[in-house]
């Protein structure tokens, strides 16, 4: 079976051609740049993984919301219902750049940090 | 950011004046990651990659930050008339930077024949409502235009409960990066169209429903291949436009086509200390390169505000041949290094960059994949000779 597919690792955004080449799942890739392009592609024709990135909401934020990402991949099956967890949330003003908000979440237990800092209402005008 | 940083390194003064609140502009609602990877080797969210940034700005005691100051005027001896809540005042310089980014094409650039119902937006309007000021936008929206940011946003949509029936594209290509389409489209199982485009919008009060027409391989309209899709959310990303207003105004040269300043390669414009980075000179796609562009446009115009400028000669004109849509710099310094950006008229393979000057090549470098959605950068060496003027072009 021959698959192609864009490496998203880095700005160069190789254009693979991934092939299945027997029985035990061994795969050859093809037009990749960089060994990272293959370790790319072995995942993605196993367990795809990708970083989360969303907003959460905010009670007494200087913001409304506070932009959210995952410290690690989270694996791409499960990340619309880990967006979804997230939707349901309200965190408290204030919040620093780089803090954890929710600690270990899905199969691959990441840590949903904050990515800016967001200050409380009346600490602001 | 990136250009009072690097001016303040040389040893100037700088005031950093912006219009917004907040320093980062654009980052701010970019909370998707990909950014810094060329520039710091890590794979940040646009406001990690601002706050960096901030930080840096923030500790620097060479540089004042003036946020919700907007300028309306600067004059050929650098006055720069500004407004803020403080009133009307006036910034003296010896060097002034542009770097004030773009903004995009709406419905009304495009000419879409229809009614005029609340639910059409552009794509970074969007981005501002749903990831800075949480308003939701609609139910089922269509997508036009295959740029990045509709891209990203059609993936975002998803991801926050909307139905995105498609991405329709009036060029026979994708206009945005392969990467964005890969992981923004084809993850969520979104269709893009191409050669298609919105032809009516339809709807009262509210956005109904868009008429979708076809085109030939050529651009020209098929007719009878209309069809209607309901929707109640119409997302437009059809281009971004250097934002240069105050700059034109200042007698800075702008790019007929992009409408890019104009600059050599020290990013200085056809305005002697006044110089141009990031979008407002040319639209990037890559923040890392905005960055980069900012670095040289600070450094030199602390130089020329402190008395450093080079001497103009040596300089030669760069021109754009066959194949090349727009390429920055115009000018180059050559006793230095320069790099070259540029974007191809259409896509292809294997195709051969030939940086030439009359019958002579001075440059030869064969690119594999080419895509007028992905700008291309190339170093071109410091030259012995002046060549009088070089050609670029794509054979």
């Amino acid at each position: 079976m021959n698959k192609e597919m864009v490496c998203v690792i880095c700005p160069n955004s190789c254009l693979l051609t991934v092939s299945t080449e027997n029985d035990k799942g061994q795969i050859n890739v093809k037009n990749n740049g960089c060994p990272r392009g293959i370790e790319f592609a072995a995942r993605e024709m196993t367990n795809p993984e990708r970083i989360l990135t969303s907003t959460v909401r905010m009670r007494n934020g200087a913001l409304p919301l506070i932009s959210v990402r995952s410290d690690r991949p989270v694996q791409k099956a499960e990340l619309i219902n880990l967006v979804k967890q997230l939707d349901n949330l309200i965190i408290d003003a204030p919040v620093s750049g780089g803090q954890v908000l929710v600690p270990s979440m899905g199969a691959n237990k990441v840590n949903i940090i904050a990515t800016r800092e967001v200050g409380s209402k009346q600490g602001e005008i | 950011m990136a250009a009072a940083l690097a001016a303040s390194r040389e040893g100037a003064s700088v005031v950093v004046l912006e219009r917004n609140a907040y320093l980062g502009g654009i980052l701010n609602q970019c909370i998707h990651d990909g950014f810094g990877l060329l520039r710091l080797g890590k794979l940040l969210s646009g406001p990690e990659y601002a706050g960096l940034f901030a930080a840096q700005v923030a500790e620097d005691t060479n540089i004042v930050v003036m946020p919700g100051a907007m300028v309306t005027e600067v004059t050929v001896q650098k006055q720069i008339y500004c407004v803020s809540r403080d009133g009307l005042f006036c910034v003296e310089a010896e060097a002034v930077v542009f770097a004030t980014g773009c903004r995009e094409r709406t419905r009304g650039a495009i000419a879409i024949p229809g009614t005029r119902p609340a639910g059409v937006y552009t794509a970074g309007v969007v981005q501002h409502l749903l990831n800075l000021q949480n308003i939701a936008v609609g139910k089922k929206a269509v997508i036009l235009g295959s740029g990045d940011i509709g891209l990203i946003m059609a993936r975002r949509l998803v991801l926050s409960g909307v139905k995105v029936d498609c991405v329709l594209e009036k060029l026979p290509y994708c206009s945005g990066l392969s990467r964005n389409k890969y992981q923004c489209l084809e993850d969520y199982g979104i269709p893009l169209y191409l050669s298609r485009t919105v032809t009516k919008i339809r709807g009262d009060k509210r956005l109904e429903s868009v008429s979708v027409g076809r085109f030939d391989e050529n651009g020209n309209a098929l007719p009878g291949t209309e069809y209607e899709i309901s929707c109640d959310t119409l997302i437009l990303s059809v281009g971004l436009i250097p934002e240069n207003e105050i700059a034109g105004k200042a007698g800075v040269a702008l790019h007929p086509e992009t409408n890019g300043a104009m600059v050599d390669s020290h990013l200085e414009t056809s305005v002697p200390g006044m110089f141009a980075c990031g979008n407002a000179m040319q639209v990037n796609d890559l923040v890392d390169n905005v960055s980069d562009e900012g670095d040289i446009a600070g450094k030199w115009a602390a130089f020329h505000a402190l008395g450093r400028a080079p001497q103009a000669a040596g300089t030669c004109p760069v021109r754009q041949g066959d194949g090349i849509r727009y390429i920055t710099p115009q000018l180059i310094y050559l006793k230095e290094d320069s790099t070259l950006s540029f974007r191809v008229t259409a896509p292809g393979q294997d195709k051969t960059l030939r940086v030439s000057s009359g019958n002579k090549t001075l440059m030869k470098k064969t690119l594999k994949r080419v895509n007028p959605a992905e700008m291309i950068r190339v170093h071109f060496p410091a030259q012995e000779i002046n060549p009088g003027e070089i050609t670029v072009s794509l054979l």
